[in-house]
């Protein structure tokens, strides 16, 4: 299994739309895979359940914010698997080529989880305080781990909000891979930047102060690369101010996958209202149809990666 | 700068010539005093000149001494010392994916080519804290 972390330091950058086509092609082709969102913004929940249904039958207790909770209030919390749901929409098309598609749903109140989690840091010396750091940013990863041993997922996708905070780091620290999207423009390439310090910076932290703990294994996510999205094309390759920064981000060393999302509000602009991810649609050959079979090269290029 | 009378000479011949090529209407603005009058130099092309475009391998002798400093001004300094003109910066800052914008003068694309290849690699460095200064 396969567990990979989805995320960007700048917002907008279209990390939803990556996330959900990835998954639903994968499925298509007859993967297992879960999804875990854990921003609190939680679109990528509302681009496979409708609010009203999130709302009546997930909000109070299947959600990873009922997860997280568990663990501010001091308890063990249960194994991810009680809080995974199956989504209809999307999975009334890729069961049919046997694969299936899992959630765990987000919950607008998980930016509060945040503050409870900080509130179990710290400790009355340095070894204590080290020893909660493990502790309480480590336990995504365990939980995970034992989702591997016990399940039949081919990928696991955590959706990453766009910062750093202790929700986000259990996430960093619960993958093996990380996957960027990015637009080609100033300020989605300095988050990359950004990217790279915060994960280097939290690997080394955690490495750290496992040594204190026996039962702690070293982490060491790798970053798999960054995907262009949102890309405009003309004749045939993306526009002059777009490709400066695509040059120049891999002028800088950092490692990108040649397929790309192209912008097309036509069509991304309602998918997550129909609750299915653009790339199970089938278009008329056209502009909607090569939309389609870009996204459906970046998952190989992507999967040939992992 | 001029040193000489011979050297004062030169120059008001030259402005004569420029003179004479003008076209009956703009001597007549230049007798009107609601215009302003501005003398440009515009460097000529010499036939020994290096070809427009400059060659390939040169393009890419730039881009790799782009690539060994390691300061906007160390670049500047660079650019200006190959003292390539507009036309010969354009190659280089296609092979950077650079867009090209007709009004662009000379100086405009250098800054461009410095951020592109310099200036990238700064703000990298800086915020991923790798920067020495």
């Amino acid at each position: 299994m396969d567990i990979v972390a989805v995320i960007n330091y700048k917002g907008g950058v279209g990390k939803t739309t990556v996330t959900s086509n990835v998954a639903a092609e994968l499925a298509f082709r007859g993967k297992k895979v879960l999804l875990i969102d854990t921003d609190a913004q939680a679109s990528l929940t509302f681009s496979f359940i409708t609010p009203d249904k999130w709302d009546k039958d997930y909000k109070d207790s299947m959600t990873i914010k009922s997860w997280f909770d568990a663990i501010s209030q001091g308890s063990e919390p249960p194994p991810l698997a009680d809080f995974v749901i199956t989504p209809a929409a999307a999975n009334s098309v890729v069961k049919l080529h046997g694969g299936r598609i899992d959630l765990i749903c987000s919950h607008l109140g998980l930016i509060n989880v945040d503050l409870e989690l900080a509130t179990l840091l710290g400790g009355a010396n340095l070894n204590q305080s080290k020893k909660n750091y493990i502790k309480v940013h480590g336990k995504l990863r365990a939980a995970v781990a034992h989702l591997a041993a016990t399940s039949d997922y081919d990928l696991v996708l955590i959706d990453c909000p766009p910062n750093f905070n202790i929700v986000t780091k259990n996430a960093i620290l619960a993958s093996e891979k990380i996957l960027i999207p990015a637009k080609p423009d100033f300020l989605s390439t300095l988050g990359i930047d950004y990217l790279h310090r915060s994960v280097k910076e939290l690997v080394n932290d955690f490495n750290e102060y496992a040594e204190l703990d026996k039962n702690t294994e070293p982490v060491d996510p790798q970053i798999l690369g960054v995907v262009f999205t949102m890309i405009q094309i003309t004749s045939g390759k993306p526009i002059a101010a777009q490709r400066q920064f695509i040059s120049q981000t891999k002028r800088l060393g950092v490692n990108t996958f040649t397929e790309y999302f192209r912008e097309n509000k036509t069509i991304f602009a309602d998918a997550p209202q129909n609750l299915r991810p653009v790339v199970l649609n089938r278009y008329s050959p056209g502009t909607h149809s090569d939309v389609v079979k870009e996204i459906e090269k970046f998952v190989t290029e992507f999967s040939a990666a992992l | 700068m001029i040193k000489t009378e011979k050297d004062l000479v030169a120059v008001i011949r030259r402005l004569a010539e420029a003179l004479e090529s003008l076209s009956g209407e703009d001597l007549s603005k230049l007798c009107d005093p609601a215009y302003t009058l501005e003398i440009k130099a515009t460097r000529r092309r010499s036939k020994d000149a290096p070809p427009v475009g400059h060659s390939a391998v040169s393009v890419e002798q730039i881009l790799d001494q782009l690539a060994s400093v390691s300061t906007r001004d160390e670049a500047q300094s660079l650019l200006d010392l190959s003292a390539l003109s507009k036309k010969q910066l354009e190659p280089i800052a296609r092979k950077l994916d650079i867009p090209i914008v007709k009004i662009d003068k000379a100086e405009a694309l250098r800054d461009k080519i410095v951020e592109a290849t310099v200036g990238a690699r700064i703000r990298s460095q800086t915020i991923q804290g790798t920067r020495t200064s």
